[in-house]
């Protein structure tokens, strides 16, 4: 379709060749596969992924996902500063759901320790980590609309989400790249009357995810473009080492939430929504309605959260209370000494996972006792996803690339590291 | 966590495990020699009983400043049983010399580009690897960034431009100028 | 209150000059017709309906686009271009700012050609998209045939036998335009742009003539005036779709079922619409463009070039909703008290004030279709390029055909077209039936237990449901 190539050297012989004048026609008609560069700028490649794909006619016989662009040396960046420091760096990891990053990083740090944070802290992780849970997922869900020429439920989604980001601001001081949370806790309280305005924003979240659900959900169009595209088996999946909400819409029940409870996720009624089919619709539906559970979670977090302290009073871990740094000899050196040469993280190893909004985020800590990281290794939930993606598209159309793309919700910043 | 599953594998393939122990966090961890490694995967895989059919992971450490740093890099693998739920903590330890692995990228498909992540960062090569090439860094880069001697702040010398071979010489040509 | 006030406000000020256009058009074709040579009024015919109407409906659509949008997606909308003229400087005017802002925009950018693309064709392909949209006009009447000043005055360019052919012939060349343009851009994305606007184009011909053949069989004729018809007076009975199915008469005044090509060809108007509106390539059938796929048949366009691709899309918008208007609501008759109107004495007398009536209804006739097009457009994701081609293969073909071998038979049984009335308004019925049931019953089945442990599905959003029972028979 491309372009036709000249006719081959050998042409065909009208006396001994019955056919010959057909083949004579399709030596004219010869086509070749087309490669198009999808990326690293491209409407639908979020982040900067380059997709070398291969087309005949419409068909995708080829595609390689080329990435790196975005990368900026985390591990290299997290192995030459202080623990604390490392905060900033796991932000940027999956910048739409940054403090589900900031707490899972924390989360290893302290297993590494050996700490058992306060549990007011523990609770307002979880609020934290659901509220970005469900700006991730919106983020998803409304490309995934936007990416199929449905622009309304895109912003209806952005509308819910930039009311939570207002939440996540007042927070924690900042929408995106929150830094939020300390080691050992909390580095803020909830401020007040915090609590009444998200209840006010979960329920105007719920009109909006309403309005989206019924654009999409049952909009023949929408159906027909994610039913049945994009498939992988669940074996294929588990292969690959998908997680989170890619995988449960493939059938297979893995929530670490609820295998592995942390913090206190096990004192919390919610469901885990599991697909069957593995495809673009199931994904979908699988996180519209993780953002419901999501709401679920923060409303019963909201409503008993107890009272008590947000860090541990560790000053080897904790920053010492400013009314102790100013008046204390003792508050002083504490303050100084964790400043300026960082937690002094026992030597010692550890891997340990948590559920982010793409599926398990997973760390091996090394620590070699000198109060930086000796080695940070992050297991993004995106990096195995993408990998499959050569795997479910080839011998599919272009069309469906982009809500394959959309729906697997790969995110450039965690996966290019 | 786990030790059930490298009980399992120690008494299957007594020769493999180098080491075993438990971190602080209670996680346990079983140092296999390089040349078992792939049979140690197939078992853990396909075991009715393990299953740990999930790759989670794979990453390498270079000990080149801890106290015990012969051989240089560790290889560290991280598997995930969806029945038993759990993880299993592998490591390998490769020297610098020889700096070369046999892959788990056949048995499976997860370990692909986890392993061409650890040749790009690290330069461990896997050995049986369909396409190892660099992931996240350009071809030409010189080096392997995470190894403890790239200092942090190494430039990298300018590369010339690729050439570009699939563009046209003008609209429905033949394709080949 | 006052958005509704203003929206109140801002739709008297359109039908006013709507109005005054129409009388104008009327008024100057009079006196050119008086003064001038005979026919001189389809020349001024041609400078208002496609320069004044056509042209300046399409340009206020842009605006109307992306405020309706915006309207529909809780956005304000564009509001920020003003004008420095003093008493207005901090008004936003409803963004009409905006359309002379996008205009100077369009102008002063640089006009961009890839270095390898073929100039000729690349120049040439704007054009060859623009103009045939424009041409399309020329057939449509946007007014009854009245005497203006002694002279007999109609509001149409042209009315040529062969009527509705030409209408084929036309808006198939300007596929001619997206396919040129997409292959001498010389960029792989462009052309799979203009292939798939091409394969678009010949699979929506098809049905959209078939869907139209209803239509000629019904009215015996295949010239849009003839279509549209006229009301009964003391000379001549009612023609085309100014007829009645039934009327009665209440206080002297008409009312009655009119014989709409929509009510009895639903069939036709569904496939006709929706094969048009593929044509127009507008979501949810703009694959040719698929932003966010391939970037579009225009991607390497700049400047005015690109200007003109996207000003013929907003014209074909207003010539499918006047076409659609012309063939299908009835054109420029009102739905009741027609005759009462074209039989008073005083429209008998004033030909123009009769005429400005009706070419007004027409013109909200067809900015109502508009509106419909522009809330399909806004509602709808885009399809698979795929299954466009088995939406027009597979649905459309064959109930373009049964909908021409019912229509036949009907129309030979009963030729006063009432039996063919009748048919039409079930099948309405049907569609609304469809479109108002419940949704869980099409989808519920295969995906059903997606939801693991589902608490319920809330009910979708009434507020978008199908806009129109066209959108609903669509799909």
């Amino acid at each position: 379709m491309a372009d036709s190539a000249k006719p081959e050297a050998h042409a065909p012989n009208p006396d001994i060749d019955s056919y010959a004048h057909e083949s004579e026609l399709e030596a004219h008609l010869q086509t070749k596969s087309m490669v198009i560069n999808m990326g690293p700028s491209h409407p639908a490649t979020h982040g900067t992924v380059r997709l070398k794909v291969e087309l005949d006619g419409e068909t995708i016989t080829k595609i390689d996902p080329e990435i790196g662009f975005l990368h900026r040396g985390f591990q290299k960046s997290c192995e030459n500063v202080t623990w604390t420091q490392c905060l900033p760096y796991t932000d940027r990891l999956n910048y739409l759901s940054a403090m589900m990053n900031n707490f899972g990083f924390l989360n290893a740090v302290e297993k590494l320790i050996g700490l058992e944070i306060p549990e007011r802290a523990q609770y307002i992780r979880v609020i934290g980590s659901e509220l970005h849970r469900l700006t991730d997922h919106l983020t998803c869900v409304g490309a995934t609309g936007l990416e199929m020429g449905g622009f309304a439920p895109f912003l209806y989604g952005m509308e819910a989400r930039e009311l939570i980001q207002d939440r996540v601001t007042e927070l924690t001081g900042a929408r995106l790249t929150t830094s939020f949370g300390r080691v050992g806790g909390i580095n803020r309280d909830l401020p007040e009357g915090w609590i009444a305005k998200v209840h006010k924003t979960l329920t105007r979240t719920e009109e909006l995810l309403v309005e989206m659900d019924g654009l999409l959900t049952r909009n023949r169009i929408f159906v027909d473009r994610t039913k049945d595209t994009g498939v992988i088996t669940a074996d294929d999946a588990i292969d690959y080492g998908w997680t989170g909400p890619a995988l449960r819409a493939c059938g297979v029940d893995y929530d670490i939430r609820k295998v592995r409870p942390y913090w206190v996720y096990e004192r919390f009624d919610f469901d885990v929504p599991v697909g069957e089919h593995g495809d673009n619709y199931d994904r979908y539906l699988v996180r519209l309605e993780e953002m419901r559970q999501s709401i679920r979670i923060l409303r019963q977090a909201m409503d008993t959260i107890p009272a008590g302290p947000i860090i541990v009073d560790d000053w080897r871990i904790a920053l010492p209370p400013k009314p102790e740094v100013y008046g204390t000899i003792e508050g002083v050196m504490a303050h100084f000494k964790l400043v300026m040469e960082g937690i002094q993280v026992p030597p010692g190893e550890v891997y340990d996972s948590t559920e982010a909004s793409n599926g398990e985020l997973g760390w091996y800590l090394v620590s070699d006792g000198r109060g930086r990281p000796y080695k940070v290794h992050v297991r993004a939930p995106g990096f195995p996803v993408l990998a499959a993606l050569p795997h479910i598209i080839t011998g599919k159309m272009l069309p469906d690339l982009v809500p394959t793309f959309d729906t697997i919700n790969m995110i450039g910043g965690e996966v290019e590291q | 966590m786990s030790i059930f599953a490298l009980d399992r594998v120690t008494a299957q393939f007594p020769e493999a495990v180098a080491e075993r122990y438990v971190d602080r966090a209670g996680g346990a961890w079983a140092v296999i020699h390089a040349d078992w490694l792939p049979k140690v995967a197939a078992f853990l895989k396909n075991d009715p009983e393990l299953n740990f059919k999930l790759f989670g992971s794979a990453d390498a450490v270079d000990r080149l400043h801890l106290a015990e740093n012969d051989p240089r890099f560790e290889v560290v693998y991280f598997l995930y049983s969806l029945t038993r739920h759990e993880h299993v903590r592998l490591k390998v330890r490769v020297s610098e010399s020889k700096a070369e692995l046999p892959s788990l990228a056949p048995l499976y498909r997860g370990a692909d580009w986890w392993e061409r992540f650890v040749w790009d960062f690290y330069g461990i090569r896997f050995t049986g690897h369909p396409d190892l090439r660099r992931i996240l860094l350009y071809e030409e880069f010189q080096g392997h960034p995470l190894r403890k001697d790239y200092a942090l702040r190494d430039r990298q010398p300018l590369i010339p431009e690729r050439p570009i071979k699939d563009i046209f010489r003008g609209p429905g040509t033949s394709g080949i100028a | 209150m006052s958005r509704i006030l203003t929206m109140l406000v801002a739709m008297a000020t359109i039908v006013v000059a709507l109005a005054g256009g129409v009388a104008t058009a009327y008024l100057v074709g009079g006196f050119v017709e008086a003064h001038g040579f005979t026919g001189a009024s389809r020349l001024t015919n041609i400078v208002f309906l496609m320069l004044v109407f056509v042209m300046i409906i399409a340009t206020l659509l842009t605006l109307a686009e992306r405020k309706w949008s915006a309207f529909m997606q809780d956005r304000v909308g564009p509001n920020r271009a003003r004008l420095g003229i003093p008493g207005l400087k901090n008004r936003s005017l409803g963004g009409i700012p905006h359309i002379i802002t996008d205009v100077l925009k369009m102008l002063t950018k640089e006009d961009f050609i890839p270095g390898m693309a073929n100039r000729f064709l690349f120049n040439l392909g704007p054009l060859l998209a623009f103009a045939p949209v424009f041409a399309l006009f020329a057939v449509v009447p946007a007014g009854p045939t009245v005497t203006v000043l002694g002279q007999k005055v109609d509001m149409v360019v042209a009315t040529p036998d062969f009527g509705i052919l030409y209408l084929f012939a036309i808006a198939s060349l300007a596929v001619y335009g997206t396919a040129l343009a997409g292959w001498s851009s010389n960029n792989k994305f462009a052309l799979l742009g203009g292939v798939r606007a091409s394969a678009q184009m010949i699979s929506y011909e098809v049905a959209l003539g078939l869907s139209l053949v209803g239509l000629f069989l019904t009215f015996s004729s295949v010239q849009l005036p003839a279509l549209v018809g006229d009301v009964a007076n003391a000379l001549s009975p009612a023609t085309g779709q100014g007829q009645y199915l039934w009327s009665t008469q209440v206080f002297g005044l008409d009312i009655g079922i009119p014989a709409w090509g929509f009510i009895i060809q639903p069939l036709g108007f569904i496939g006709f619409f929706v094969a048009s509106f593929a044509e127009t390539k507008r979501a949810p059938f703009d694959v040719p463009e698929g932003e966010s796929e391939i970037i579009g048949y225009f991607v390497e366009y700049s400047g005015m070039k690109f200007g003109m691709f996207m000003i013929s899309e907003f014209v074909e918008v207003v010539v499918l909703a006047g076409v659609t208007t012309a063939l299908f609501f009835g054109g420029h008759n009102l739905p009741i008290f027609g005759e009462a109107l074209a039989n008073n004495a005083f429209m008998q007398e004033h030909g123009w004030v009769y005429g400005t009536i009706l070419g007004t209804v027409f013109w909200l006739k067809v900015l109502f279709l508009i509106w419909v097009q522009l809330v399909i457009r806004w509602t709808f994701p885009r399809f698979r390029y795929d299954q466009i081609q088995s939406l027009g293969w597979k649905i459309l073909l064959p109930v373009g055909l049964v909908n021409v071998f019912v229509t036949a038979a009907l129309v030979l049984w009963d030729p006063s077209l009432r039996a063919l009335g009748v048919v039409g308004i079930l099948e309405i019925a049907v569609f609304v039936a469809l479109t108002l049931s419940k949704k869980e019953n099409s989808e519920a089945g295969a995906h059903g237990d997606a939801h693991g442990h589902d608490h319920g599905h809330a009910a979708p959003a009434g507020a978008h449901a199908d806009p129109h029972p066209s959108a609903a028979g669509a799909h």
